[in-house]
């Protein structure tokens, strides 16, 4: 609740912002109408000595106006107003203005133009120069228009500057009001970077984005790289394909090192997701296959896939697109039989889990799953970035033994429409579909695990306990202990049961 | 007599009360040997990643300000880049290893590293009056 009175205030203020200060055609103005100095301080006014009021006797228009301190100073650096960076145009820069009450011996205003230096630091503000000064007439608290006009030397330049508006005064304790303050220019001042002015930005392909932070600075098309788990690194997807019987929870039957990288474009629409699964072991006698889907995301959400293995005469009908027929999801499969791409070495029991079998070399297929091709958007529209959760959704299966219908996920993931349900609740599995509970046994163990960072995993037939030994005290605490219990830490590992990459 | 009573009593009630778990204690006592032996609760979902949500309060600018969001791990791994006009809200999702506590957010010039708390990060970019 607290949250939601929170979003209405911002939306509030910021509808305030908008009417307080505007960029109307090539104007500036200033009408205090946030009642909040600091959203235009937040857009780089300044002010000195000077607050908003919205006393009765103090507003000129609106519900708020500027009101200085006491005006006892003659100087020009005591009270002021002060616009952000500015290209100026042209023509008048107008106020109004009235003093708070009718004492003092003299009051007035001056105002000043700043000019950017690039050689003074921090703020790189050179030294105000003053080309308008005006006295009230007589002390009283009758209400001024004033019309100052630009000076030519600055008018329609392309350098940045600053206008001051001071007031100032001698004797007496009489304020001065100032209101609807309008400054012909563009605002041209970067509240990101400490307020100095925009920079000249390059930006070659046109996109909006930065050549320097652009992914992709000479495709319009695309913009950005988001690396799941991170550039240069992969997670891990580990199985044991006896599902729904228990295995030697070796967690080694199947292992991919994975990377996703979801390329985006410049409105952080998702223009591709590109899959690095790089298949390491298979220490099962079972031939699998693997594929995904992403929770969401239809066959009209993207245009189609490519990099994937899947021989003609596989188990899996794919569409012209390259993704299976019959399902909901956009379903894309890696690869039919893993050893198709892995061949068994010869000896020993599986693929990399025996140490004293030869060493096969991993085997890395790259998937490219084309939402936006070449700025064509599919028949569902674009993906947000923004409303794509992707790791919560990314969701992984094995095809066990070439059986289509014997499908095995990560626990609580949902299987295809092409699983044969019929395999749950059998032999160890304890899948409630009703209750969303998939691929766990009655105690919640599961036949998959999905690791964040590198997985070294067990010899053949060695219970995951055993080689990474924090890894029963993180599941029975829920994750709340050792949740990086794959990590290579000081006493974290046996490393006598766990495959070493000769 | 009495006193036997009372020693008795007060026996039986420090045994009913060293039997059970303190608050927060809720790990099994004796370590499994097999992953088959785990007391795993059902609604562990074996997850080694955390998915955290991202919201922004934007801050309204004549000039649509716009440039690169990018959030970071400590240790520098980018879990997000987006292109981020300062005027909008935003929210979108991230993920980082299970139990990270903090991560740092980039827009220009801005840095700063941020709590994560209850999987939320949030940055509000209206200043506070001085």
């Amino acid at each position: 609740m607290k949250n939601k009175i929170k979003h209405i205030l911002f939306l509030a203020l910021s509808v305030i912002a908008m009417i307080s200060w505007q960029k109307t055609q090539a104007q500036l103005i200033l009408n205090c109408e946030s009642g909040n100095r600091a959203i235009e301080q937040g857009a780089c006014w300044a002010f000195g000595a000077v607050s908003y009021s919205n006393n009765v006797n103090h507003v000129i228009s609106g519900s708020y106006s500027t009101r200085s301190n006491a005006l006892s100073n003659p100087e020009p650096t005591a009270c002021w107003v002060k616009t952000p960076w500015m290209k100026m145009g042209s023509g008048d820069i107008t106020l109004k203005t009235k003093l708070e009450a009718a004492n003092g011996t003299t009051r007035g205003i001056i105002v000043s133009y700043i000019a950017y230096d690039p050689n003074d630091p921090p703020y790189y503000e050179g030294d105000p120069v003053q080309f308008y000064s005006w006295n009230w007439p007589s002390i009283n608290t009758s209400l001024y228009n004033l019309t100052i006009p630009i000076p030519a030397e600055i008018a329609n330049s392309s350098g940045a500057y600053k206008i001051r508006i001071s007031f100032v005064g001698t004797g007496g304790n009489s304020r001065a009001h100032g209101d609807d303050y309008v400054f012909p220019g563009t605002y041209w001042s970067d509240p990101t970077n400490n307020c100095l002015p925009l920079p000249l930005i390059a930006d070659a392909d046109g996109d909006g984005v930065a050549d320097e932070e652009d992914n992709y600075p000479e495709d319009p098309y695309r913009a950005y790289n988001n690396y799941y788990p991170g550039a240069g690194q992969y997670g891990a997807l580990a199985f044991e394909d006896l599902w729904p019987s228990k295995g030697d929870f070796d967690f080694n039957d199947l292992v991919i090192d994975y990377n996703l990288n979801t390329v985006t474009n410049a409105q952080n629409h998702v223009v591709e997701i590109k899959g690095e699964f790089m298949l390491k072991a298979a220490g099962a006698s079972y031939n699998n296959g693997f594929g995904f889907n992403i929770a969401g995301i239809t066959d009209d959400h993207v245009t189609g896939v490519t990099g994937y293995e899947v021989a003609p005469e596989s188990i899996f009908s794919l569409n012209d697109a390259g993704l299976e027929n019959g399902q909901n999801l956009a379903t894309v499969i890696v690869f039919d039989k893993f050893k198709r791409l892995m061949p068994h070495p010869g000896t020993g029991i599986g693929i990399n889990t025996d140490p004293a079998a030869p060493y096969v070399q991993p085997h890395t297929v790259n998937i490219t799953l084309t939402f936006i091709d070449n700025g064509v958007l599919p028949p569902a529209g674009a993906t947000s970035l923004l409303s794509l959760n992707l790791i919560a959704a990314f969701n992984p299966f094995i095809v066990i033994d070439q059986e289509r219908g014997r499908e095995l996920h990560l626990p609580d993931y949902p299987p295809t429409n092409l699983m044969n349900q019929s395999l749950f609740g059998t032999f160890d599995d304890d899948s409630n579909p009703g209750t969303g509970k998939y691929y766990k046994s009655a105690n919640n163990l599961p036949w998959g695990i999905n690791i964040y960072g590198q997985y070294d995993y067990p010899i053949e037939k060695t219970d995951i306990l055993h080689a990474h030994l924090h890894f029963g005290e993180w599941a029975e605490s829920s994750g709340e202990l050792f949740p990086d219990w794959y990590e290579d830490q000081p006493g974290y590992r046996d490393e006598s049961k766990i495959y070493q990459i000769p | 007599m009495k006193v036997c009573s009372v020693l008795v009593i007060a026996s039986i009630l420090f045994l009913v009360t060293s039997c059970r778990k303190s608050p927060g204690d809720v790990y099994p006592d004796t370590p499994a040997e097999s992953t088959n032996d785990l007391v795993v609760t059902q609604d562990f979902s074996w997850q080694t990643a955390d998915q955290i949500t991202l919201q922004l309060e934007g801050l309204s600018t004549p000039l649509p300000y716009q440039s690169t969001l990018t959030v970071e791990t400590l240790d520098g791994v980018v879990c997000l880049q987006v292109n981020y006009k300062l005027a909008d809200n935003l929210t979108a999702m991230f993920s980082v290893p299970a139990k990270t506590s903090q991560v740092t957010i980039k827009y220009g010039n801005f840095i700063k590293t941020i709590p994560i708390t209850d999987n939320l990060v949030f940055h509000s970019f209206i200043p506070v009056e001085e």
